[in-house]
């Protein structure tokens, strides 16, 4: 992925989670809103139920005033109370004092006032002032499991007397809640007293207690003893699910179209990249064309330029070689005539010219094979008699000896005589170069199997690997003088009449050239001038 | 007797140079310097040899062999430069040896030595 497509992501991204957050908050605080709303539409209604019990208390006080507090008459009015929809389980009219006794009773019986009632009507009567007062007691009882509840009334209407009803409580019993009835969207818990205490509990529509998360909680007086704690939880939300759902809806759009926009981007970004790529590889085959044209134009100029030095170097070789014969001939009436009245200098130098005119008769033919364009004419050639020849139109310089290893019978090869001549002049003359302080030519012809193998050994300088490697590239020469074609001519030659040409040489240890040659005809390879410069220019390079 | 031998070259040099050489050599030498001539020469006959250079003005020395109907004497060609065609129609003629030019003298003595002899 690209680094802009993966920004793009990234910035799209957080946007969507930003907004994400946001919303949410906002659904947050209008539940949250809604919630205390709802909790203290339902401790008003919570409040209602109270005063339901204030007034049904002071009517209950007020018509045993009327009867003089008589316990008969108490007993009479309260015991409906005590089986109908109120829900009181007893019913006491209570004499007060310091210690409150009990004056009559109705429904269950209480046995004796105790110590917790006591508290709650002494609180109800010292609070009574001119209209009664409602106290409740928090839950007691010996169960656990049903508890109880009382609240008293003191009123001065029935003065010396307070009223007192109570009812059972099971906190561990959830009261059911019925789809559709007021409040029935909420969980709620009513505590006895001002705070979350397990034991306290007077009502609950949930199952889990206490309440956590997002409540609301509402203290609702009770008389004027301590208030309660009512702490309510919606069960759904009351924003709805279409704005419960927001949030995640925008969250959820956000991050896909963070997807979309980067895909865009990625595919825009790629398309670019390749259609730059394209462009570039396009630009860079059209340089290779170009400068693989003026490569080749190159070539062709200098092919041109070796043809045209090749046809003067043909055209001079040819001029050259009348005057070296009438020179050599002229040398050889020399030495005649020197033999006649013998000198040592005039001998050392007539031998020096001899050796020079060789030479350069070596160079010329180079030069001339190298241009002439001609391939191979094959006949039989009697290779023994080809290097004798050689030997005599090349004669050793003085301080070199010639040793021509005998040959059985004679050897003969399928070749092209004048080409093969020349080989052979250019290995004799080079073994004669090699050896400037003088020393042993061994010549020698064989036959081996289906070749003729022709050797040609010196005695003299040898050759290091590095000048082995390029010995046979044109234009290769060791030599202060030459031109450096003679083996190159000779191993295209040899090449051309599909033998091999090898030298075995160590510097110090003398060299040995090495031809082989079939004794058949095979098919023929060109040795044209085009290879041969091919070759030089290659070599140039 | 000696051996009568027809030089023909058309350069003064290997002309003049053969003649002392092939006179040393204890031959009878007849020089001329050019291919007419050499085609008279050899029709008038009385010649054991010929050493003749293949370039030279009017006839050159291939046609001089091929012109002389046969069975002329023994002939060696001398040539600079390598024209292989006229050199095939040489051999073919039955000219005893094709000698490169520039060459050492014993070797054409050598050569001239072997066709008189046969």
């Amino acid at each position: 992925m690209r680094a802009l497509s993966a920004a793009v992501l990234l910035v799209v991204a957080a946007i969507a989670v930003a907004g994400f957050v946001v919303t949410r908050q906002v659904v947050h605080d209008q539940e949250k809103r809604l919630l205390k709303q709802r909790a203290d539409e339902a401790g008003l209604a919570l409040a209602g139920a109270t005063g339901s019990i204030s007034s049904t208390l002071s009517s209950l006080a007020g018509t045993a005033a009327l009867k003089n507090a008589s316990p008969a008459a108490f007993s009479a009015l309260a015991t409906p109370l005590t089986q109908g929809k109120a829900g009181f389980k007893s019913a006491a009219l209570i004499r007060t004092g310091p210690a409150p006794t009990i004056a009559a009773n109705a429904g269950r019986a209480i046995g004796q006032v105790g110590s917790v009632r006591a508290a709650a009507i002494s609180q109800a009567v010292a609070k009574q002032g001119l209209t009664g007062a409602l106290v409740s007691t928090p839950l007691f009882g010996p169960s656990h499991d049903v508890r109880q509840i009382g609240f008293a009334y003191a009123t001065p209407l029935l003065p010396g007397y307070a009223v007192y009803v109570e009812s059972d409580v099971r906190p561990g019993q959830p009261t059911p809640v019925t789809a559709g009835a007021p409040f029935s969207e909420l969980a709620v818990t009513v505590y006895a007293v001002p705070k979350v205490q397990a034991d306290q509990l007077l009502i609950s529509t949930a199952s889990k207690l206490p309440l956590k998360g997002d409540t609301a909680s509402v203290k609702s007086a009770f008389g004027v003893g301590q208030p309660w704690l009512m702490v309510t939880k919606a069960r759904h939300p009351l924003v709805g699910s279409v704005a419960t759902a927001t949030p995640w809806a925008l969250l959820g759009a956000g991050l896909l179209a963070a997807l979309l926009a980067t895909a865009v981007v990625e595919t825009l970004a790629r398309r670019r990249e390749y259609a730059l790529a394209v462009a570039e590889a396009r630009t860079r085959e059209l340089k290779n064309s170009l400068e693989e044209l003026a490569a080749a134009h190159e070539q062709l100029i200098r092919q041109e330029r070796l043809a045209a030095i090749g046809e003067l170097a043909s055209t001079i070789g040819h001029e050259l070689r009348n005057p070296l014969g009438v020179i050599s001939n002229a040398l050889y009436l020399l030495r005649g005539d020197i033999s006649k009245a013998p000198s040592e200098s005039s001998s050392r130098h007539l031998a020096t010219a001899e050796r020079e005119v060789s030479a350069a008769t070596v160079i010329v033919s180079d030069l001339l094979e190298f241009a002439r364009q001609r391939d191979p004419v094959m006949t039989d050639v009697d290779t023994g008699a080809l290097l004798d020849e050689a030997i005599a139109v090349l004669p050793p310089p003085t301080g070199i000896t010639v040793e021509r290893q005998p040959t059985q019978a004679s050897v003969v090869a399928v070749a092209d005589r004048d080409m093969l001549r020349q080989v052979l002049l250019n290995l004799v003359g080079n073994a004669y170069q090699a050896m400037p302080e003088g020393g042993k030519v061994t010549v020698g012809v064989s036959s081996a199997g289906e070749t003729v193998r022709v050797q040609v050994s010196d005695t003299g300088t040898g050759m290091n690997a590095d000048v082995r490697s390029k010995l046979f590239e044109p234009f290769f020469t060791t030599k202060a003088r030459g031109v450096g074609l003679g083996l190159a001519v000779s191993k295209r030659i040899v090449d051309a009449h599909g033998g091999t040409i090898s030298v075995d040489s160590q510097p110090g240890a003398g060299s040995t050239f090495t031809v082989t040659l079939p004794k058949m005809r095979v098919p023929r390879q060109s040795a044209s001038v085009e290879a041969l410069q091919n070759e030089a220019s290659g070599a140039a390079q | 007797m000696s051996r009568q031998v027809l030089l023909a070259d058309d350069e003064q040099g290997m002309r003049e140079t053969l003649t002392d050489i092939l006179s040393a050599a204890g031959y009878d030498v007849t020089a001329v310097s050019d291919g007419d001539e050499a085609f008279n020469e050899l029709m008038r006959g009385g010649y054991d040899a010929v050493v003749m250079d293949v370039r030279m003005p009017g006839r050159d020395g291939v046609s001089v062999v091929v012109d002389s109907g046969a069975p002329p004497p023994p002939v060696i060609l001398m040539t600079a430069y390598a024209v292989e065609e006229r050199l095939r129609v040489a051999r073919a003629e039955g000219v005893h040896a094709v000698v490169q030019k520039p060459f050492a003298a014993p070797y054409l003595l050598g050569l001239l030595a072997e066709v008189v002899a046969a």
